[in-house]
Order: C-alpha cells, then structure tokens, then sequence
C-alpha cells in the first residue's frame, strides 16, 4: 500500500473505531452513492496536498462536511465539529498525525434545501517509511 | 388532479404497447443497504434484487470507447450507481437518471 492509501486508511481507521461509532454519527466518504438517511450525516474528503517530508510521506487537510436539518440552528452542526476533535485532533492514528481543526460558516445547502452544510478541517500528516 | 395521473398512465402504457416490437426485456439488479466498509474501503450492501422489466432503447451513442445507451421504462424507485442492468449484450451499469415523471423514466446507462 502506497502513502496516499496508507493515510486514507489511517482516517478510515478513525471511523471505524468502536468510540467513534458510539457517536452514532453517519459518516461517508466523498463519492458515496448510497443512502444517507435523515441528517445529521457526515461526507468526508481526505484531500493530500501538502508538501511531503519524503517519498513515503504526504501532508493535507481532511475536509468534512457536517450536514444537518436546515431550521435546526447552528448548535448541532457545531457539537458534531467537538465531537470530531474529540476524535481527531491531535491524535495520531496509524502512521498519520492530526493536528488542529477549523470549522467554516453554516450555510443552507445548495443541492438539498432541507439541509444545512457546515465545513470542518483538519490538517494532517502522514508519515511513510522510505527503505 | 388523480383524474390526470390515470390519464397519463393509461397513455404511458399505450405508448409502450405501441412499441411492443421494439422493446427488450432485461434484469435491473438492485442492490439494497448499502453502506461504506472502513475496514474494507469498499461499498457493501445487505442485498441484490432482480426485477425483469421491459425497456425500449431510444438512444445509443459511443465516446472515447464508453458505449452509452439511453433506456425509456416505467419507473423503478431508488436506481442508483450501484446497481446494474442486463440486456442481451451484457450487464450495463446505471448512469444518470435524465428523465424521471413518476410513472416513466430515461435512464442512461454505459459499458466499456
């Protein structure tokens, strides 16, 4: 497994830990056709495009979009962002550091009227070995 | 208003009965449940249904070697990117839904 799907798995890892599941919060990656259900969910794009410290290596930012119902206000939206740091902030998971979080404005969401959309990111990096 | 939807349903399938001759019989497999694998980084789904309808192809159009194939069909609720469709030529997967009246819809679907 090269770095970018090392560091794709480590933030797949997060989600897939018994604690986090507990939360009882939907989470999806980007691309994800299926069903999603009533909001809140959550869709998640692990973009890598930082400088890398080595060959094996990569840094980025983790964007998450944290949807919930349009009309609800911005308290949920912002108690899941806590929640995520609590999960994620940093932590290092695997071989892949994260480091501190900001959250963007909410704003009703374009392509459903129902839902409202607040971004949440999260550097981090990944350290590969080089042989 | 219920008065229109049986009028458009009664021509819906009086159109279909016209092109009888033209139409394919094939198998919609629709996958149902699906959520993402973290352990895995893949789709899953709970199950696969099939459900044989038939289609009448009213498009066919071919780009870069991806053959797109335009089907006109009473409408199946939930298709989504997942599933997939058998015709005679092999299995298609399902593109956009282009049309959708609530009694009909225009489903593309592609291969290669």
């Amino acid at each position: 497994m090269g770095k970018y799907s090392e560091g794709l798995f480590d933030v797949y890892h997060v989600f897939d830990t018994q604690a986090y599941k507990e939360e009882n919060i939907k989470t999806f990656p980007s691309s994800f056709e299926g069903d999603k259900g009533a909001p809140p969910f959550l869709r998640f794009t692990v973009v890598p495009g930082g400088p890398p410290l080595n060959a094996a290596s990569t840094s980025g930012v983790l964007l998450v979009e944290i949807f919930t119902a349009w009309g609800a206000g911005p308290t949920p939206a912002n108690q899941i962002a806590d929640i995520l740091d609590k999960h994620l902030q940093r932590k290092t998971v695997g071989r892949t550091q994260f480091f501190l979080s900001s959250a963007d404005k909410q704003e009703r969401d374009k392509e459903d009227k129902v839902l409202a959309r607040m971004f949440y990111s999260i550097p981090f990096a990944h350290f590969g070995v080089t042989i | 208003m219920a008065d229109y939807a049986k009028l458009i349903d009664k021509q819906v399938t009086n159109a279909f009965k016209k092109t009888v001759s033209l139409q394919e019989e094939v198998i919609f497999n629709l996958k149902k449940g699906e959520s993402f694998d973290f352990g895995t980084g893949q789709p899953s789904f709970d199950s696969e249904t099939p459900v044989r309808v038939k289609v009448l192809v009213i498009k066919t159009s071919s780009k870069n070697e991806v053959v797109k194939k335009q089907l006109l069909m009473e409408r199946i609720a939930d298709l989504d990117v997942y599933d997939s469709v058998t015709m005679s030529s092999g299995e298609w997967k399902i593109g956009e839904i282009l049309q959708d009246t609530g009694h009909n819809q225009i489903v593309e679907v592609s291969r290669g």
